[in-house]
């Protein structure tokens, strides 16, 4: 059976931050080739887990992108507010990425 | 043309910086040149549409003076970008104002160019004829702008590239002030006027605009802050920090690539899209990080265009709970609440946003811990078109909180403590972004006025 770890526990860096007042982006960086390889290979972190996470279309993943020169992965998405207004807590939208945390990765 | 070494010294001016690794820097090293942003968009619309700073000035003020003295003694341009955090045009006398102050107490003297880059309704309207704004098309920002948007905007800036700091260069100016600017052109622009490659001076500029955030810190214990270097060369560059505790690695760097972007590979920029496909990073020793490969797709020359309308005005109350049998019925509390706000207010417009620290105030519905905490933060938020009303909802709210009766209560001294007097504090007009577009420019300057004082 495969061992479970969770996203935490393999990534060097799980961080969140606005790229605009309109756009919340999750950056995930890995020391271990082997395993952002597999993660990669597997799309193991892809839209619709993103979709589901987040509660938000598909479409609304602006970007999510494998950079193997960092060994990481950007997701971009729609925010749910825009930042400042009445409504948001996190204008700098550093929060978010703790949803990703527990997330399986198979090993 | 050797090398060309710039100096960053914080993220945004008034925000800290590590003044004896700056200092110490320029004894180790020929620096060319000081930059330094000087606001964001990040913290949302408010400061460029009410003209305020997002920072301290008694802070601003303080670290423009150290910046000015070492540029001046060293003879070397300072350059920031983004004045008093929106960059428009009351932003950017505010700044032009404190550096006066600062050379008229040392008696300074030197050339200053000024470059405002808040546009005009009449200029925009032209361009919008011409069908040379549009909207990102992401389906993430706002839709088409329209002529309506542009009369009903308060401030309209530009986001200039490098193109008008290496005009003020090439004009002699020595201390460069600009508006709202990328923050990367205000390092890119020194390398620019030199010569050297474009696409490795934006580059550099990217690194260097946070500091050191692009760095780690390598020693126990208290890490503080650090400036970092930029050295660019024909073919590559190098960034290393100055505070001997932090490093730059090859992996703290090209994460720093990914930071506050939407696309880590392609980064547009007023000079076109930089492209990092085959960017490479190199770690030639423990501290310093080589950089080499970044190119240009040069052309489609643009700048993002922000502007801001006020929506009311906003007053908000916060308070504390740690009554348990409070707590256990918040949400019935809460819903009290509101039904009298409407019974009171059913004849006007207002926002009310009630926010839960301590339970789901940072997730929201996406927050999947459901267990009740030992005590909670409230935010009562409220937006309305008069300050009277804004503050009369709060005000209210605050009240049917804090008496509000439920069943199965237990004594009625209060349902929530309120830790700051005033309880309702008056926060004035509030804003949203009305635009937030791309521009097609047909030259990098156009629309930005440079003017030039001898100070």
């Amino acid at each position: 059976m495969l061992q479970q770890r969770k996203l935490i526990d393999v990534a060097r860096v799980l961080r969140s931050r606005s790229a605009d007042p309109f756009v919340q982006t999750i950056d995930i960086f890995f020391d271990d080739e082997e395993i952002y390889k597999k993660i990669k290979q597997h799309q193991i972190i892809n839209k619709e887990i993103i979709s589901k996470c987040y509660r938000i279309e598909p479409k609304e993943i602006l970007e999510l992108i494998y950079f193997d020169t960092a060994k990481g992965i950007k997701i971009s998405m729609k925010r749910r507010i825009p930042s400042g207004l009445i409504g948001d807590s996190d204008p700098y939208g550093v929060c978010p990425q703790v949803l990703l945390y527990d997330f399986p990765i198979p090993l | 043309m050797e090398e060309c070494i710039g100096i960053s010294v914080t993220g945004v001016i008034g925000m800290d910086m590590d003044r004896q690794s700056f200092h110490e820097a320029f004894n180790k090293n020929k620096i060319d040149f000081i930059g330094c942003d000087a606001g964001s968009s990040d913290g949302g619309p408010y400061y460029l549409g009410a003209s305020a700073s997002m920072l301290s000035s008694y802070v601003i003020e303080k670290e423009l003076e150290i910046l000015l003295l070492k540029a001046r003694e060293h003879n070397i341009p300072l350059l920031l970008g983004s004045a008093t955090t929106g960059g428009n045009r009351e932003q950017l006398k505010i700044q032009e104002n404190q550096v006066r102050a600062i050379a008229s107490k040392h008696n300074l003297h030197f050339r200053m160019a000024l470059i405002d880059s808040e546009l005009d309704p009449d200029f925009l309207k032209l361009k919008l004829a011409k069908g040379q704004i549009r909207p990102f098309e992401d389906g993430a920002h706002l839709p088409a702008l329209t002529e309506k948007d542009i009369d009903n905007s308060n401030h309209i800036v530009a986001q200039i590239g490098a193109a008008p700091f290496v005009k003020a260069l090439n004009d002699k100016a020595e201390v460069i002030l600009a508006g709202r600017a990328c923050d990367d052109a205000i390092f890119a622009a020194v390398p620019i006027s030199k010569g050297y490659d474009l696409a490795l001076s934006l580059h550099m500029g990217k690194i260097l605009e946070c500091a050191a955030a692009s760095a780690e810190v390598h020693t126990e214990g208290i890490p503080g802050r650090s400036a970092l270097l930029g050295k660019i060369r024909k073919d590559h560059f190098l960034v290393v920090p100055t505070n001997e505790g932090w490093a730059s690695t090859v992996s703290s760097v090209a994460s720093h690539d990914f930071f506050e972007r939407i696309n880590p590979v392609y980064q547009p920029n007023a000079e076109g899209m930089v492209d990092l496909s085959n960017t490479h990073y190199e770690q030639i020793d423990p501290r310093t990080v080589k950089i080499s490969g970044t190119k240009i797709i040069e052309g489609h020359n643009t700048f993002k265009l922000e502007g801001t309308t006020p929506i009311g005005y906003r007053s908000i109350c916060l308070g504390a709970i740690r009554n348990p049998n409070v707590i256990e019925r918040i949400d019935t509390l809460i819903t009290g609440a509101r039904k009298r706000d409407e019974e009171n207010f059913g004849d006007v417009e207002y926002i009310l946003d009630i926010r839960k620290f301590g339970m789901d105030a940072c997730l929201g519905e996406l927050e999947p811990v459901k267990t009740l905490p030992h005590e909670v933060g409230i935010l009562i938020d409220v937006v309305a078109p008069t300050q009277e009303i804004a503050t009369a909802v709060c005000g209210l709210t605050r009240s049917n909180m804090t008496e509000g009766k439920f069943k199965g209560q237990k004594g009625h001294g209060g349902n929530m403590a309120l830790p700051v007097v005033p309880f309702v504090i008056e926060m004035g007009l509030t804003y949203k972004y009305s635009v937030w577009h791309l521009m097609d420019i047909d030259n990098l300057c156009e629309g930005i006025k440079n003017t030039y004082y001898e100070v």
